[in-house]
């Protein structure tokens, strides 16, 4: 048998040979017919693992399991290694030739002085009107936008759209330049800096002020949607402050929907922040004007809070959440905006448009309403109180909250019942315990009656002293191990309740707030007297 | 070893070597597909998928210098993998960023070597050296030579249809394929010592 197998030596050369061998006309025929010295010869190769992965990995189906084919060959050499930036812009390229040899160069009539600043789709200059003797603001389309014919045309369509709507809250627009080199908008310079500016160097914004200037963004956008434009990108960096905060001008109308129209030619970029966009916006829906009340109260919310409504370290997560997430509560990073304010910016801020404000003009009539409910409280009464979806979840929060501890109550006081009354729970133990008639000493609808709200305020009051009072209460030997918990359990359904009072009618409010009492009381009875009789 | 092929030290020593065109061609010719893979793996468009690799060798090519095999350390593919990871969320970050990209998704790419993510980018990268090894040694075999070795042991062919179709013997056909194996092996292995097959995980 072995005897007529070819040895391992020849096995070795005929591996080992690219050249044909003497012998390999006898080796190939015997390894035709000899399986034992086949699966030698390829072992003697490679061992089996080597076999199988050479399957596994030069196979065309592990292919499309990773991502596809390779990709051109490139060759990195340790030379390439010190790579050198992109040299800056040199803006005067883009400019005509100056008419004085101190200027940068020309836009139109326009003298170019310097540059002032630049977005992600254009580059602003601070310009001379030597006409009318009067500096002026020059907007270029961003070079890289306006090789693109489309986006060229679309940001003198939306300028000429802007152009259009004349506001005291909305920048005039004195001219366009289509003939420059780069498409220009020239605008009045605003001395001032942009809300964003102003609240990275002040902080947040008094409630008041935030009112003031809601109402002013609401107005001048509520002219512009009248025109059936909308801005696309409202945010704290395009809205533009003049004499402190008293009043604002939003700039940059359409030049978002240039911006975009260029892209969808060019890369899939999405230009500038995405910090203020709407959720519609974040997903590519179609968008109409309630995209922008949405990133006014983002806006708001920057300037209540000082800080953005949705972060991330990316782009992308950033729009993840602007679809997606809800918010930091207001109140929780600024305690001092009111309740009301509080629910306007929710109310915007609502992932649905169906459920934001229905026009600029409506958040512009509320806000208008409350300020001057924030400046004579007691003269105007404030406007009607707005149901969010931040509310209503509070809302079901706490019921279900209050619920649960209702239950542990019962649950305590049963304990101590049977504790102190041992007979009974011996006789009866699997009764179940005295109910106490929590529910039935509610009042009903019908017995409410009508409820003076001073009444409410007087009973809510009263609960919350008492249970501060419990709160603050030296632990006593006596009292049940778990009573501390009881008393927080409480206080925090107390303070959810509270919150939610705007959202609620009188007597639903009414109702919690018995039922809150009705719970304390049980809660109190568990406390045994600290008499040393007992 | 535990399981993970490590790229022999003395490969990514050579690099330390400025002069040595042929070590920085080897590293460039394995890691520029893999890392342009995984790009594209995790859905970069095909020129970002290019930029990124590109950015990502510069930068390892940047700092080879102060890699030393050290086991405490990780691998120098972990190594890469980092980088990897990392200069593919600069990349989103910076604005040039794809559609098809999550930035999330990448922010949870696991770097721990034992995580599934970690496993599938071994594997990954054996097949980018079985492919990079193939490559360079078929000039060396006659055409019939190598189809004999890639229909039996690529394709899956039993040895005696292949055989009839090349008009071989069945004994040539295992000469030949294992000829074409045995080299491949030690282009293989000039890479990374062992390997292991495992199904790369969809």
């Amino acid at each position: 048998m072995s005897t007529n197998h070819c040895d391992q030596q020849l096995l070795d050369r005929v591996l080992s040979d690219q050249s044909e061998h003497p012998d390999s006309a006898d080796v190939i025929a015997h390894l035709s017919h000899c399986t034992a010295c086949q699966e030698r010869l390829d072992l003697l190769a490679a061992d089996s693992s080597w076999w199988e992965c050479t399957r596994e990995y030069l196979s065309e189906e592990t292919e499309a399991t990773l991502a596809g084919p390779s990709p051109p060959h490139t060759l990195i050499l340790p030379v390439l290694a010190e790579s050198t930036p992109p040299p800056p812009l040199a803006i005067d390229e883009y400019l005509d030739p100056p008419s004085h040899p101190e200027m940068l160069g020309r836009v139109g009539k326009y003298d170019v002085e310097r540059e002032i600043g630049r977005g992600g789709m254009s580059i602003v200059l601070r310009g001379f009107d030597s006409e009318l003797n009067r500096p002026v603001a020059i907007k270029l389309l961003a070079p890289h936008l306006a090789s693109s014919g489309i986006a060229r045309q679309r940001f003198i369509r939306e300028a000429r759209a802007a152009a259009a709507v004349v506001h005291d809250h909305v920048i005039t627009i004195h001219g366009i330049e289509t003939e420059s080199k780069l498409p220009a908008i020239v605008m009045p310079l605003i001395a001032g800096p942009s809300l964003h500016g102003h609240v990275e160097r002040h902080g947040t914004v008094d409630p008041i002020d935030i009112a003031r200037i809601g109402i002013q963004i609401a107005a001048g956008l509520s002219a512009a949607h009248a025109q059936g434009l909308v801005h696309r990108d409202i945010k704290p960096a395009n809205i533009l402050l003049e004499n402190g905060l008293s009043r604002v001008q939003i700039t940059d109308f359409g030049l978002a929907r240039a911006a975009h129209d260029a892209n969808l030619t060019q890369t899939s970029v999405i230009t500038g922040t995405p910090h203020f966009m709407s959720p519609e916006q974040a997903e590519g829906d179609t968008i109409d004007h309630r995209s922008d009340l949405f990133s006014l109260g983002s806006v708001l919310y920057f300037m209540a809070t000082g800080q953005l409504p949705f972060t991330g370290t990316t782009t992308m997560g950033v729009l993840r959440k602007v679809y997606k997430a809800t918010p930091t509560r207001i109140r929780e990073l600024n305690p001092l905006i009111p309740q009301r304010l509080e629910s306007v910016i929710d109310k915007l801020m609502e992932k649905s448009p169906d459920d934001r404000f229905e026009t600029a003009s409506e958040l512009r009539q509320y806000l208008s309403d409350y300020l001057a409910h924030l400046q004579q409280p007691t003269a105007r009464k404030p406007p009607r109180r707005l149901l969010t979806s931040a509310i209503r979840d509070r809302r079901r929060k706490w019921v279900l909250g209050s619920l649960a501890i209702v239950i542990g109550l019962l649950a305590v006081l049963f304990a101590s019942r049977t504790g102190t009354q041992p007979k009974s729970a011996v006789e009866r133990p699997t009764a179940r315990p005295v109910i106490p008639d929590i529910d039935a000493s509610l009042p009903t609808f019908a017995e409410l009656g009508v409820v003076s709200s001073q009444s409410i305020d007087q009973e809510l009051a009263q609960v919350t002293t008492e249970v501060n009072a419990l709160e603050q209460r030296p632990p006593l030997p006596e009292t049940p191990s778990n009573f501390p918990q009881e008393v927080s359990q409480l206080a925090a359904a107390l303070s959810a309740l509270e919150e939610s009072r705007i959202a609620e009618t009188d007597s639903t409010f009414y109702i919690e707030v018995q039922s809150i009492n009705a719970a304390l009381q049980q809660l109190e009875q568990t406390i045994p007297q600290p008499s040393p009789g007992f | 070893m535990d399981g993970a092929p490590e790229t022999r030290a003395s490969l990514i020593l050579r690099l330390h070597d400025r002069d040595d065109l042929d070590a920085w061609q080897e590293f460039s010719e394995i890691y520029h597909p893999l890392v342009f893979r995984l790009a594209r793996s995790k859905g970069f468009q095909h020129s970002d998928a290019l930029d990124v690799a590109q950015e990502v060798l510069l930068r390892v090519a940047g700092a080879v210098e102060r890699w030393e095999p050290d086991p405490e350390k990780g691998t120098f593919r972990g190594w890469l993998y980092r980088i990897a990871r990392n200069l593919m969320i600069d990349f989103l970050e910076r604005g040039r960023r794809s559609p098809l990209c999550d930035a999330d998704h990448l922010i949870e790419m696991q770097v721990d070597p034992s995580s599934l993510e970690s496993r599938t980018f071994d594997l990954a990268f054996q097949r980018q050296v079985f492919l990079w090894a193939a490559d360079r040694i078929r000039p060396a075999f006659q055409e019939p030579t190598w189809q004999a070795f890639w229909q039996t042991a690529v394709v899956g062919e039993s040895v005696a249809v292949v055989a009839e179709e090349l008009d071989m013997s069945v004994g040539a056909v295992y000469i030949a394929r294992t000829r074409v194996m045995q080299k491949l092996r030690t282009e293989v292995q000039r890479v990374i010592q062992d390997v292991e097959c495992r199904e790369v995980p969809a």
